[in-house]
């Protein structure tokens, strides 16, 4: 089977879903240009060869006019696949994406469908406060929007070619240290896990989470084992955190939820059944975050399983930081995802 | 150290009492084995002692409130504690901690929780720590099985409840609470289960609301919560009406002699009651209709040996039925003081429940008021119970002559699904004659 990088396989998930269905096309800042990287992080590199520039759509710098071209293109009856650099830049273009593309289906009674794909990197960097923020929460809240977050290239593909296919607006977070991105885009520092992906077609359900490391049953039973809930990087954060503690004796149950609306909260609620706690690790910052809504879940529905009181593991509440030494501060490690786990034992 | 203060449990039906009062406030000093707090079950009033000594703290229930038997209420902190007590802040407030988790299991298991040693963050205690006293106390293999159940069974409870509006509804239209069913998420009660309980009690022309649905303009002289005791004998009594088919039989019985026989017993030294007279009565009568010393099991009536006859006490909590055991094997002196004693406890408020259950047959008398005669209720799940009115001089006809007799009229209700009219006419019959002929008693 064939190994891939994230990029490679959403670049790969795009050219089947272009030629499946004529009515998927590209549109984003300097996505096809000549001598470009293909977008900001390689993604689309190559496709403009095979397709064209009318189908891979560059744009001047504008995210609020490149994202209402693909609303109104998906409510006309295409199905854009939009992106922008940085998920910072999607503030730009909140109207169309809050106020158009998440209601027009509500506000229509239903006879409007926005089968819009809105591709967007988060994560810190070493790029500074305007190029690193994760905004996953942002749009969590926003009723009318899926969210995914692919974590590795077989989710990356899977999960892009369901949203392609949903007649719903689709956000995919995509972790800029998790893309494998090569050459001049290769970042500093990244995992750039590298994964197997069938060439043959296959689609990655949105709603369904997975279970990335099991907690064996005798850890459980001898009230040693732990939930830890992670997405993108945060994920391979808590699997490393997961080695770390296995040498203590502690086992964790390592979930990644891999679509973060409409949540897969029975494989969460289920795992903390099991485990007696839980601790979410995320790289937005804590106040008003996506961890505090996934802990209230737990609270509210399994509380009489909880053994210890839920821990979140997120940044601090301060902008992501440009210095590399305090953005590492920033940015949950695997270390401060232990520390959080053994203060519950 | 501090101690927990539980609620006893007392008996094996009773789940939930009422806290009378406590005898301390919060940081008295208070001495092991003193009354520390008086419960009340359905049928009585028990002070329960001081489990240490120290000062009283972390009150959590107040008189009035229904507290679950095996359930900390507060806390004895040992005198050498309290003074500069400096730990972390979960100790400072001297009440266990504890997680959901672990409580479920030790509540699953039904260990107090002061007999688990803590070794979770903070001083709480953890499941491992519930564990840990299972396998010590040699409960390692139902612990094992609990935590298989718990995995994969339903929902944990305590997540039904109510949700605000609907308890504010049900508030407004004055519905108990424990008479809805929830229909919602894991049988919360919702909005659309007090409608349709408000509805229904609509419906029934027979039940007025409980509260008038216009508000009423002058305030209630006293409100009176509908529990406890009171709601108690409004269940039993309600139950009592609408499952039996009660027919109640009236006779007048001659009372002269047993007057006369109370007398003499009395001049000899032998003082005795009205009831401790009927009580001897009935146990012969009784003992040769054994169908009216029967109680109803489900889909089997049990016919009585022994002969455990109720007395109805009007008691300043409301009706209490303390029992008086194998009636039919004691002499007259013997259940004189035993009644006595039974009624004296009764009224204080001290009846054990053992002492409260398990009657075959009761005996109600209101003669002392005034009631000539009346309709008893039976009291589930005997099959009869014989009402006696006041013993008066009335005029009566013996041969052609009226004379002034000393009569009672006695009232026999029996259940017409256990018993017929004639059997239950014959044991009547059979009453009042012992009654009137006390000399047959010995026959």
């Amino acid at each position: 089977m064939p190994q891939m990088t994230i990029a490679e396989a959403l670049r790969q998930a795009i050219r089947e879903e272009m030629r499946r269905d004529e009515r998927v096309f590209c549109i984003g800042e300097d996505i096809g240009i000549p001598g470009g990287f293909g977008g900001a992080f390689t993604v689309t590199l190559g496709l403009s060869d095979e397709f064209g520039h009318e189908r891979i759509l560059d744009t001047p710098i504008s995210e609020l006019g490149l994202t209402g071209i693909a609303v109104g293109a998906a409510v006309a009856g295409l199905r854009p696949i939009a992106d922008v650099q940085y998920a910072d830049f999607l503030f730009l273009a909140m109207d169309q994406l809050a106020n158009e593309a998440a209601k027009m289906t509500y506000m229509s009674g239903g006879t409007v469908k926005v089968p819009l794909v809105m591709r967007a990197p988060v994560g810190a960097t070493a790029r500074g406060a305007q190029h690193a923020q994760s905004l996953e929460a942002f749009f969590c809240h926003i009723p009318g929007l899926k969210v995914v977050a692919p974590a590795t290239a077989y989710d990356a593909k899977g999960l892009l070619k369901s949203a392609v296919r949903d007649d719903n607006p689709v956000i995919v977070f995509e972790h800029k240290l998790l893309y494998g991105s090569k050459g001049p885009r290769t970042e500093k520092g990244a995992l750039s896990p590298v994964g197997d992906v069938p060439d043959e077609e296959y689609l990655v359900p949105i709603g369904k989470g997975i279970v990335r490391r099991a907690c064996p049953e005798h850890s459980r039973r001898e009230g040693k084992g732990v939930t830890i809930v992670g997405k993108l990087l945060t994920m391979y954060r808590a699997l490393a955190a997961a080695e770390m503690l296995a040498k203590d004796g502690i086992e964790a149950e390592v979930i990644d939820p891999r679509t973060l609306v409409p949540l897969d909260k029975e494989l969460i609620l289920e795992s903390v059944r099991k485990t007696g706690r839980l601790v979410i690790v995320e790289e937005d910052n804590l106040t008003g975050g996506w961890a505090g809504e996934i802990a209230a879940i737990v609270a509210e529905e399994a509380f009489f399983w909880l053994d210890a009181p839920i821990k979140r593991v997120s940044a601090p509440d301060v902008p992501p930081p440009f210095a590399p030494v305090m953005e590492q501060f920033y940015v949950p490690s695997a270390e401060r995802v232990v520390a959080a786990v053994k203060a519950l034992f | 150290m501090a101690t927990e203060v539980l609620v006893p449990p007392l008996g094996q039906t009773v789940d939930t009492l009422t806290l009378v009062s406590w005898y301390k406030r919060e940081g008295d000093a208070v001495t092991q084995g003193e009354p520390l707090f008086a419960v009340e079950t359905d049928k009585a009033t028990l002070d329960v002692e001081a489990p240490a000594s120290g000062i009283l703290a972390g009150l959590t229930a107040n008189p009035g409130d229904e507290v679950k038997v095996l359930s900390a209420i507060a806390f004895i902190d040992a005198p050498s504690d309290v003074p500069g007590t400096l730990r972390s802040a979960w100790h400072v407030s001297q009440r266990i901690f504890v997680s959901p988790r672990a409580r479920r299991l030790a509540e699953a298991e039904r260990i107090p929780l002061e007999a688990i040693q803590p070794t979770g963050p903070e001083g709480a205690i953890i499941e491992r720590d519930v564990r840990a006293y299972l396998q010590e106390a040699g409960g390692r293999e139902s612990g094992v099985r609990s935590q298989e159940s718990e995995v994969g069974g339903a929902a944990p409870r305590g997540t039904g409840g109510i949700t605000p509006v609907a308890r504010r509804m049900a508030e407004e239209a004055g519905l108990d609470l424990g008479s809805l069913v929830g229909t919602g998420p894991r049988g919360q009660i919702v909005r659309e289960d007090v409608e349709r309980a408000i509805a229904e009690s609509r419906r029934a022309p027979t039940l007025p609301l409980p509260s008038s649905p216009i508000p009423s303009v002058s305030e209630p002289a006293e409100v009176i919560p509908f529990t406890g005791i009171r709601a108690l004998i409004a269940g039993r009594m309600a139950a009592s009406h609408s499952q039996t088919a009660p027919v109640t039989l009236t006779a007048e019985a001659d009372a002269t002699a047993l007057v006369e026989l109370r007398r003499q017993l009395a001049a000899d030294g032998v003082a005795v009651s009205y009831n401790d007279l009927l009580l001897y009565v009935l146990a012969k009568a009784l003992r040769e209709h054994p169908r009216l010393n029967t109680s109803l099991d489900g889909e089997t009536i049990r016919v009585w040996r022994r002969i455990d006859i109720g007395l109805a006490v009007d008691t300043e909590r409301g009706l209490l039925v303390p029992v008086v055991r194998d009636v039919a094997s004691k002499g007259l002196a013997q259940l004189a003081a035993e009644t006595q004693a039974l009624i004296q406890r009764a009224q204080a408020g001290r009846c054990t429940p053992d002492e409260l259950t398990g009657g075959t047959f009761t005996l109600t008398n209101l003669g002392m008021f005034g009631i000539d005669a009346f309709t008893p209720l039976i009291n589930l799940p005997e099959t009869a119970i014989l009402g006696v009115g006041r013993i008066k001089a009335r005029p009566t006809v013996i041969g052609d002559q009226i004379v002034a007799r000393q009569t009672a009229w006695l009232s026999l209700t029996f259940d017409h699904r256990l018993v017929d009219g004639g059997p239950a006419a014959r044991f009547l019959q059979r009453v009042v004659q012992l009654a009137e002929k006390p000399h047959l008693l010995m026959a």
